[in-house]
């Protein structure tokens, strides 16, 4: 049996993540701020959203199901057990078991399913439509993300995401992973080429208007899942560059990748300001262009340990 | 040093790919700048000798420098339009590209043992880039894209003998960039002189119908 301590050094990444996750969108939205020349909103906006949507009751269109009144809680739960396998600490990870990562990746899937699934309840013609925007992203950006696993595991030789991104990865292969994770990220979490979090508009959104039925604690939790699927990129993102163990501490291991962590969401900031979105099969395109990017990384992997 | 060995032959790599994707004819002659840039870095890693020196600045100035200036020029003198125009889609293009890259791999690994050490990446991003080349020159229409394949085939080439680290290398290559600076020269005039005749440099539809005649719509 681990001991209290190992077990308080695996599980301290995890709740950095659930604690400090909504403070990187009030990052994202800083940079942007800066960039259009306001001030922007406070950096814990996120927080105040949440906590006045948890005090507030829910409605329910009267079309919809139990479906619809389930899939904001699969959604969060879900993104909250990824978490726990992809955060990760310089020994482990707060779940960790060899295969843990497919569990992960089909974690992400079900949030994923289960929002669709409550967008299309809603019967809403536009709500459907982001879902089947939605789903016709999602399967090349899951083979770009998974490619990208793959890659890690043959060239750390493990199967568990604890281990995998701890180990000496070639450093062509590193930038190559956070490139591919980069453009992942940027489209799983609806960030600007692929998509715009700020329109609400219906005819351009993707995600914004699947949630738009949803309301009070239920709008709360989405949102919060959405923080948590940032910051578990972000998070990815930074361990693809910085390799673990290059202070002591668990302590000074988290405040770097922490910092790590902000830099990217200044990154998807800045992106988000200097780009316009995509068209949407040029969307598509980047995302093929990530998943050769990932196989490129698992070419390279299989033939350094070969 | 391996490292940054590794680093171009992957910047090679994903250039290549930029190439497939690539949907504007301005986009592909910076990525064979890139690719030029590159190649010269190459000889300085392998062994920063007073004649790799000098070779590097000649492969800068040719393919880095030359080479994007004598296809811009030549872009800007038959005004065509910027749209590259491929026979095969973009994400098919990157797909098929993926393929041979896997190939390319497969080959390289079958081939590694007559060179030590480094070879599988280098001798696959070489191969891939031939490949690329060829993939361009067959599946663009338009004559100056067509150029720029021609010129990726040889930046493939030339990264093959530098992966194999060959010593005569340079000799062989010196008389190679030779030829192809002057073939470079000569397609700008022969673009310029198919499109005075034709009104268009598509090599797919040049029927003889004699100038003026409209490009059939895709």
């Amino acid at each position: 049996m681990a001991d209290t301590n190992t077990i308080a050094v695996d599980v301290f990444p995890l709740l950095c993540g659930l604690v400090l996750a909504p403070f990187i969108i009030g990052v994202v939205n800083r940079t942007k701020a800066f960039f259009a020349g306001r001030n922007g909103q406070p950096l814990l906006q996120l927080y105040f959203d949440i906590f006045k949507l948890l005090r507030k009751g829910a409605v329910f269109s009267r079309s919809t199901t139990w479906v619809f009144r389930l899939a904001p809680a699969v959604s969060l739960a879900s993104t909250v057990s990824a978490l726990a396998i992809f955060s990760l600490s310089p020994e482990g990870a707060a779940l960790s078991f060899p295969g843990d990562i497919v569990l992960a990746v089909y974690m992400l899937a079900l949030a994923r399913f289960a929002t669709v699934l409550s967008a299309l309840d809603t019967g809403s013609s536009f709500e459907g439509m982001g879902a089947s925007r939605e789903v016709m992203l999602a399967p090349f950006a899951e083979a770009a993300f998974f490619i990208l696993i793959l890659a890690a595991a043959v060239a750390s030789r493990s199967m568990s995401a604890a281990t995998m991104f701890a180990a000496a990865i070639p450093l062509p292969v590193r930038i190559l992973m956070f490139v591919s994770l980069f453009i992942v990220l940027l489209v799983e979490n609806c960030r600007v080429p692929a998509d715009d979090p700020n329109t609400h508009l219906e005819l351009t959104m993707i995600h914004e208007v699947m949630v738009l039925d949803n309301s009070g604690p239920d709008l709360g939790m989405i949102f919060y899942a959405a923080s948590l699927k940032l910051w578990l990129f972000a998070s990815l993102a930074v361990c693809c560059i910085m390799p673990a163990g290059l202070t002591g501490g668990i302590i000074g291991e988290m405040a770097l990748r922490v910092a790590g962590i902000i830099c990217v969401c200044i990154l998807v900031g800045v992106v988000e300001s200097v780009m316009a979105r995509f068209r949407f099969d040029k969307v598509r395109r980047m995302l093929v262009f990530a998943s050769v990017l990932s196989s490129l990384a698992l070419l390279i992997a299989v033939g350094v340990s070969a | 040093m391996m490292d940054w060995l590794q680093t171009v032959f992957v910047v090679m790599i994903v250039a290549d790919f930029a190439l497939l994707a690539s949907s504007r004819i301005a986009g592909c002659i910076n990525i064979l700048a890139l690719q030029g840039v590159m190649l010269s870095v190459l000889p300085l890693l392998n062994h920063a000798s007073v004649s790799n020196i000098f070779f590097a600045s000649l492969i800068f100035s040719i393919k880095a420098l030359v080479f994007p200036f004598l296809l811009r020029r030549a872009l800007k003198m038959v005004n065509a339009k910027r749209e590259v125009e491929p026979l095969v889609g973009y994400s098919a293009s990157i797909l098929i590209g993926l393929a041979a890259l896997i190939f390319s791999f497969w080959l390289s690994g079958r081939m590694g043992s007559f060179s030590p050490g480094m070879a599988i990446l280098g001798v696959s991003a070489s191969v891939f880039t031939m490949f690329t080349g060829l993939f361009v020159i067959v599946s663009r229409v338009k004559a100056i894209t067509q150029v720029v394949g021609y010129v990726v085939f040889e930046n493939g080439i030339y990264l093959l003998g530098s992966s194999l680290m060959l010593e005569q290398n340079m000799l062989v290559e010196l008389g190679v960039i030779l030829d192809l600076l002057v073939f470079v020269l000569l397609s700008g005039i022969v673009v310029f002189h198919i499109n005075r005749e034709f009104d268009h440099i598509d090599t797919d539809s040049m029927d003889g119908d004699g100038p003026g005649r409209e490009v059939p719509l895709r």
